[in-house]
């Protein structure tokens, strides 16, 4: 694990509700090392998505400074942003997220091609991270014609494809069946490991968890590691505080 | 709260979500509704006001034109009963030469200053004094040719001249529209110089006090064509020779006017009608897109037990809403355009302050059809949605299993512009539907154009093919040899004569009038082109316009009979015409000549001559009564349907600018329903060119197929505006102008891209978390 990718610190976020700002993070500090494999949980509405959001520089917290791979997101601009989420960060969601009108193979060569300059091997890679997900012989057809399970192996290929040193998952088994969820994760996790890129994740599921490196809990807008926690259906190793633990049993 | 309330309120959320969507529909349904009632509002506003002004100026309900006879010979008409008052005046053809050299026909009407029937009112000036030099000219004549109180003004007449003072302007309902040729039904305003004068005058120009106008007023329930007919058996009993018996509603002015009036009204429904339709099926499309955002929606509905029926009557409860804001709005449009149209309309016939007003009944009928408008639009959007069941509207949208860009030279195409194409694909028959909507709206606004220019140049076709270019009408009807001496002028190459006279023809139990026209040839110098049949070349043959057909409820092969004055003679059908030329009669001069007794007389001469020809003729007004250009016909034919072109332009704006408001509402809706996509393309880094790529691809493909489509949907509607102008007036060619396509084709290929660009402007605006969570499959 080399230094930090992710430096959150302080972090503030009200949403405006109707009976005035709604707050869903209060001070929240977060770090993530280059290669790690970090799960935030939490409660419904506790503003774990939110936290990802801010992180991926799709929104912006109201106070506190967030860091990605020694970019301060606050003093990006426009453009800034779009070359920070061609290169710095990728996004892999709990509905796929894949254009129906792009096979799976431009679906992954999208997020390619969205970066300037495009990868002179973008067409390699695309193919190379298909196989590397099982779906090469399927890299022709819309995701309509695929699996749930299909279409999120191809949606974590376009984020893996892009090679940054940060992906962000917001329940990327969520939308699955159990025993296909598991294989996604499997594949996830190899494939994360392959990449060398550092992964935040949200999850309900506790066997996600235990794959982490790490696992922090958002709750009343903080995050702090996550004790090892039936709760989660899952022992930590012992003696192996969370945030110290290499990989989770397989 | 009942269940059926609570589906009202989560449906007005609904449709509150999409107001944007809302407001689009009510301006479309009100443009349907503002161009009805603008129509229908100023032809009710032009016929009051036209009729306010008979009423107001005491038109005679009779007039009988008899040859120029001391008035003192005249029979008592008031003695055969039926008649109320009976007011004799001497109507003089006469040419009227102004201080600039122009020289133009004109009538003088010798009738006193406050006569009982056909009044006139003054306007400016004062009215001339008992045996003075003095005349009040018409207000037609003062403002075409500049005349001004204090003018004065040389006129013959008898063969006589004159040179009276203008002491006042004055206007009537009798002269309100003009002509010099009635013959050739379009009126000409400005071209016949009416001057009112005392008619003590008279007998100075023409050596005895005569009379050549009787002007009658019925008792209340005669009828006007039995009086006259009595009456003209007695004038001629007492040997004055009638010209012609004219009821109220058939003289020249009143009658051009209604026939103008009468035509659009039979055209317009064509108009309103392509319009409403656009309308509604743009509405349609609209919320279609709606319902199928909302297929979720109505699946949980379904599912929760709703049944159909009952979520049909709340989205008509909802469309009946939305349809009286339409119609609201449409009434509030159509006031004014309505308003504008009639003071256009009014302005070209030469009818002046228009009576405005809202007529209750057409303001109800206006909104009812916004109201049905609306309701329907709301529950045909809807059906094939509710049509579906739960199960399938639970699931997700339909898969896309192919795609155009799989060929090699799409292949080639960059992701973002296949993306786009592709885009279209996802739901072809939505697709195919936006396209012909957005093609259907330009199409009709070209339709609206290609009407007008069709009718344009169809009449300019007419003229350009005739060989005269003066119709030279004798003041009595001569012997052929006399008269060609007596048309002789400057630069006469060749002249064809022809017998005009009124008649009436009969078939059965039905009888209409008519002008009776003969001709030598049918293909002489007035071509003869009927619609059906033939030309008539034996003497019991006639053809008849389409019109008189109609009216005397006649067709090809039927006998009827032509009457002038006691004698008749049968005649049969061979030809009818659907030309620019109405209530015509057409026979062979000797059938003719035979009918009114005299062989070998004829009325006038179609005459191709110099140009100089026209004023060195109108100054013999002992022989020749009026002397017609077909360059001030053509002329005076284009300014009348220019007239009619108002409208045409409003309908044209209103259509055009319901295509902008659907082509807006559309894009904006596909964009806002890929919304999802967007936000992932943006999570991905594209940057915002590559979006605009995205966007214009989607944009411009749909623009592209619907310019092209619109071209033959408007040339099919453009046939159909003039099928109905054919029923309304006269048969109309498509004939094709440039602009007719270039402007609404513009305005589409200026707003598309724009919508498309303020379209990806917002959604680099919006917030990408906002839609990241949406399901894009």
């Amino acid at each position: 694990m080399t230094g930090p990718v992710v430096e959150a610190s302080d972090l503030s976020y009200a949403y405006q509700g109707t009976d005035g700002p709604v707050p869903v993070l209060r001070g929240t500090d977060l770090t993530v090392r280059g290669g790690e494999f970090v799960v935030i949980v939490g409660p419904s509405g506790s503003g774990k998505s939110t936290l990802l959001t801010l992180l991926g520089g799709l929104e912006h917290p109201q106070a506190g400074t967030i860091r990605v791979a020694d970019r301060d997101l606050r003093t990006l601009g426009a453009k800034e942003l779009e070359s920070f989420r061609q290169h710095v960060v990728a996004f892999v969601f709990q509905f796929f997220n894949l254009l129906p009108t792009l096979t799976a193979r431009e679906n992954v060569l999208l997020g390619l091609e969205a970066m300037v300059p495009m990868p002179r091997d973008a067409r390699q890679r695309a193919d190379q991270w298909l196989d590397r997900v099982g779906l090469a012989a399927k890299r022709d057809r819309f995701p309509g014609q695929l699996s749930g399970g299909e279409q999120q192996r191809v949606a974590i290929a376009r984020a893996l494809a892009k090679e940054t040193p940060l992906i962000l998952a917001d329940e990327p088994t969520g939308n699955l069946d159990e025993e296909t969820a598991a294989a996604v994760l499997e594949l996830f996790v190899a494939a994360q490991r392959m990449s060398g890129s550092a992964v935040v994740l949200i999850t309900h599921d506790a066997k996600i968890a235990a794959r982490a490196d790490r696992v922090v809990e958002l709750t009343r807008g903080r995050l702090r590691e996550a004790p090892r926690v039936a709760r989660y259906g899952v022992e930590w190793p012992a003696g192996s505080p969370p945030a110290q633990a290499g990989r989770g049993p397989a | 709260m009942s269940p059926m309330a609570l589906l009202d309120t989560k449906l007005w959320r609904d449709l509150w979500s999409v107001r944007g969507r809302v407001l689009a529909l009510v301006l479309i349904l009100g443009s349907g509704v503002a161009i009805q009632f603008a129509i229908a509002s100023a032809l009710h506003d032009l016929r009051a006001t036209q009729d306010t002004l008979v009423r107001q100026l005491h038109t005679a309900d009779l007039e009988v034109q008899v040859e120029p006879v001391p008035t003192a010979d005249l029979p008592d008409a008031r003695a055969l009963g039926d008649v109320a008052d009976v007011e004799s005046r001497l109507l003089l053809p006469a040419s009227l030469t102004l201080t600039d050299g122009t020289s133009l026909a004109g009538e003088l009407v010798f009738q006193p200053a406050q006569p009982r029937m056909n009044q006139w009112k003054l306007l400016d000036g004062r009215v001339f004094a008992p045996g003075a030099d003095e005349v009040v000219v018409d207000r037609s004549l003062a403002e075409h040719q500049g005349l001004r109180v204090g003018d004065h003004l040389t006129v013959a007449a008898f063969g006589r001249q004159w040179t009276p003072a203008v002491v006042g302007i004055g206007t009537s309902a009798e002269f309100m529209v003009t002509t010099v040729n009635p013959d050739y039904v379009v009126a000409e305003p400005g071209s016949l110089g009416v001057l009112w004068a005392d008619p003590g005058r008279a007998a100075d120009i023409t050596g005895a006090a005569l009379t050549d106008s009787l002007l009658v007023r019925l008792a209340p329930g005669a009828d006007p064509s039995a009086v006259g007919l009595r009456l003209s058996r007695q004038l001629e009993s007492a040997g004055v020779g009638v010209v012609s018996v004219t009821p109220r509603l058939d003289g020249y002015s009143y009658r051009s006017v209604r026939d103008d009036l009468n035509a659009f009204a039979a055209y317009s429904p064509a108009i309103v009608l392509t319009l409403v339709g656009l309308s509604i099926v743009l509405g349609i499309l609209t919320f279609h897109r709606f319902a199928v955002d909302k297929r979720r929606e109505f699946g949980i509905i379904a599912a929760l037990g709703y049944r159909r029926r009952r979520v049909r009557f709340a989205l008509v409860r909802l469309g009946l809403v939305v349809g009286v804001l339409g119609g609201v709005v449409g009434l509030i449009l159509g006031i004014g355009v309505g308003w504008a149209f009639a003071e256009v309309y009014a302005s070209g016939m030469e009818l002046r302050d228009v009576t405005h007003s809202i007529d209750p009944a057409l303001a109800a009928i206006a909104v009812a059809m916004g109201i049905a408008a609306g309701a329907v639009t709301l529950l045909v959007a809807s059906i094939p949605t509710l049509a579906t069941p739960p199960r399938q509207l639970l699931s997700p949208v339909p898969a896309v299993s192919r795609a155009p860009g799989r060929g090699r030279t799409l292949l080639r195409l960059p992701l973002a512009v296949r993306h786009g194409l592709r885009g279209l694909t996802r739901a072809r028959l939505l697709t195919l539907t936006s396209i012909l909507a957005m093609a259907g709206s330009v199409a009709v606004a070209i339709s609206y154009g290609l009407g007008m220019t069709s009718t344009l140049e169809t009449v300019n076709g007419a003229f350009r093919d005739e060989r005269w270019r003066y119709a030279v009408d004798l003041r009595q009807p001569q012997p052929e040899s006399q008269a060609r001496a007596a048309i002789d002028g400057p630069g006469l190459a060749a002249a064809e004569p022809y017998q005009r006279t009124t008649g009436e023809l009969r078939a059965g139990d039905r009888a209409a009038p008519a002008l009776l026209v003969g001709l030598t040839s049918s293909q002489g110098m007035h071509l003869v082109t009927p619609a059906r049949g033939r030309a008539a070349t034996a003497a019991d043959e006639v053809v008849l316009s389409d019109d008189l057909a109609g009216q005397l409820g006649v067709g090809l092969g039927d006998e009827i009979s032509a009457a002038k004055g006691r004698a008749t003679q049968r005649v049969r059908v061979v030809g009818i015409t659907n030309d620019i030329y109405l209530r015509q009669a057409t026979l062979t001069l000797p059938a003719l000549q035979r009918l009114g007794t005299t062989p070998d007389v004829v009325s006038g001469f179609y005459v191709d001559a110099g140009p100089d020809y026209a004023d060195a003729l109108r100054t013999q007004t002992a022989t020749i009564a009026r002397v017609t250009s077909k360059d001030s016909i053509t002329s005076a034919f284009e300014t009348s349907i220019a007239e009619m072109m108002g409208i045409i332009y409003i309908a044209i704006g209103f259509s055009v600018g319901v295509s902008i408001l659907f082509v807006t509402t559309l894009i904006h809706i596909q964009i806002v329903e890929q919304r999802g996509e967007f936000a992932t393309l943006r999570s991905l880094g594209l940057s915002g060119r590559r979006i605009r790529t995205v966007i214009m691809t989607g944009v411009v493909a749909q623009l592209v197929a619907s310019l092209v489509l619109s071209v033959p949907l408007a040339f099919g509607l453009a046939r159909y505006l003039n099928a109905r102008m054919g029923q309304a007036w006269f048969a109309v060619d498509v004939h094709v102008g440039w602009p007719d396509f270039a402007w609404p084709m513009l305005a589409a290929i200026v707003v598309a891209p724009v919508v498309g660009l303020l379209g990806q402007r917002a959604v680099m605006r919006w917030g990408i978390a906002d839609h990241l969570r949406t399901r894009s499959t």
